[in-house]
């Protein structure tokens, strides 16, 4: 983050306070800044009752100007009680991303003191012991991801993410990556159709790991929400001075309702968790914002029974 | 005889473990990995004892509950939920809903759950 970037946040996290910064609220809905703005008001008030009472002799100014101070300690009251539910609300949202949370690191923790259980208590066959082992594994790297979703979320929230500034051959992770996810597709006997276009060479400027991660879960969203034997369109293309990468599928489509939603990680963790689907839920909500640090765009279309478009652009690097 | 117990679970480490587990205690289990299957094999198979999580494909565990306990053939039949939702609006809700037990999968291992359905059936 650059230093100007660490000031301003340092700034908003004075006025605004711990609580408002941490949960992204607007300033109008954050108590300290009201009481700045009601201090400023009331101060306005008191003096110009004060100037105009000595300018003009007629007593019946001082009915408006005391009306007037009474406004101005009296709006922002009611706005601060307001701002008190609003923040009440977003602890209880908080409360329920928590549960969700928890419920989801359960899960491979479950799995991982049931198969110990099992090992260590003789009750698997010599047979049977790789698999238990694999099952082990599987779950510790399920639980790596969940509690690195999670951090990230959090540096998000505190405008703490700290991105790699590298060349990235775009180019190449996306062949990597179809070339990995290969399997999983044909599962669901699903065609990957790749079309790259970019000229050899060109690359991007930004975190690979994260780069990385929202290419990847572009992917893994269409095969999840993806009907067998159908085709994921995944498309790398230069337009104006950055690389598009794009991934369509011919799935559900997102409902129109939830189009706002997307990139929410309440939304998304919620979801996830009724639906008993492995993950967080937050893959998307730090793709965008990993990518729009970066100086990138990430957005979505989406049709209802057509199918969805997820796509990022990001800034091509300059050539050496 | 064996007495029979229907897990439904869609995890399938969890499947696995606790099938294998109850197998070892002498039981015969039937595995349902989503609800609707649930539904399906507590209706024809008849278990002495259903093992049910809450957080399930198509059909979550409430309205596993709520079928299996509106329904004739089915309501007299216990169900132990093994889930890991630990709020307390869900355990008052499951066991408002005819739930025998409430156990939290990271709280037991599969030894403690055989332990348990031991117990169960002896008294």
């Amino acid at each position: 983050m650059l230093e100007k970037d660490k000031i301003f946040t340092k700034i908003r996290r004075l006025i605004l306070g711990e609580g408002c910064v941490q949960y992204n609220l607007k300033a109008w809905e954050c108590p300290n800044f009201l009481f700045i703005v009601m201090g400023i008001i009331t101060v306005i008030g008191i003096v110009a009752t004060f100037f105009i009472g000595q300018r003009i002799s007629n007593p019946d100014i001082f009915v408006p100007a005391v009306f007037f101070v009474a406004l101005s300690i009296f709006v922002p009251g009611v706005v601060i009680v307001q701002s008190f539910e609003r923040m009440a609300n977003a602890n209880k949202i908080k409360s329920e991303f928590m549960g969700i949370v928890s419920h989801q690191l359960r899960s491979p923790l479950s799995a991982m003191k049931w198969v110990l259980n099992m090992l260590m208590g003789g009750h698997v066959g010599e047979d049977k012991k790789d698999e238990y082992l694999n099952i082990l594994e599987e779950n510790n790297e399920h639980m790596i991801t969940l509690v690195n979703d999670l951090l990230n979320v959090s540096r998000i929230d505190r405008g703490e993410l700290k991105l790699e500034e590298d060349k990235i051959d775009l180019k190449h992770m996306v062949e990597v990556l179809v070339e990995s996810i290969q399997p999983l597709a044909r599962e669901k006997k699903i065609e990957l159709k790749l079309d790259i276009s970019v000229p050899k060479g060109s690359s991007v400027l930004g975190d690979e790991v994260y780069i990385n991660m929202a290419t990847t879960n572009f992917v893994d969203n269409a095969i999840r929400y993806s009907p067998e034997n159908s085709t994921i369109n995944i498309r790398l293309y230069n337009k104006d001075s950055r690389i598009r990468y794009e991934v369509k599928d011919r799935g559900r489509g997102i409902p129109e309702e939830d189009k706002k939603l997307i990139f929410n990680k309440f939304f998304r963790a919620r979801n996830i968790a009724k639906k008993s689907e492995k993950g967080t839920g937050l893959g998307l909500f730090i793709a965008k914002a990993a990518i729009e640090q970066m100086g990138g765009e990430i957005g979505f279309k989406s049709k209802e029974n057509k199918g969805t478009t997820f796509w990022y652009e990001l800034p091509l690097a300059k050539k050496d | 005889m064996s007495k029979k117990i229907l897990f439904i679970e869609d995890e399938p480490a969890l499947q696995e473990t606790l099938t294998t587990m109850l197998k070892s205690g002498g039981y015969e289990v039937v595995s349902a990995l989503d609800g609707e299957k649930g539904i399906e094999f507590a209706e024809k198979e008849k278990p002495d004892l259903i093992v049910l999580d809450l957080v399930l494909p198509k059909k979550d565990g409430f309205v596993i509950l709520e079928h299996l306990k509106d329904n004739e053939e089915t309501k007299n039949i216990d169900v132990i939920v093994l889930t890991n939702l630990e709020g307390a609006y869900d355990i008052e809700r499951a066991l408002n809903l005819g739930a025998m037990t409430y156990l939290v999968k990271t709280n037991h291992t599969p030894e403690d759950i055989l332990k348990k359905i031991n117990k169960k059936f002896e008294t």
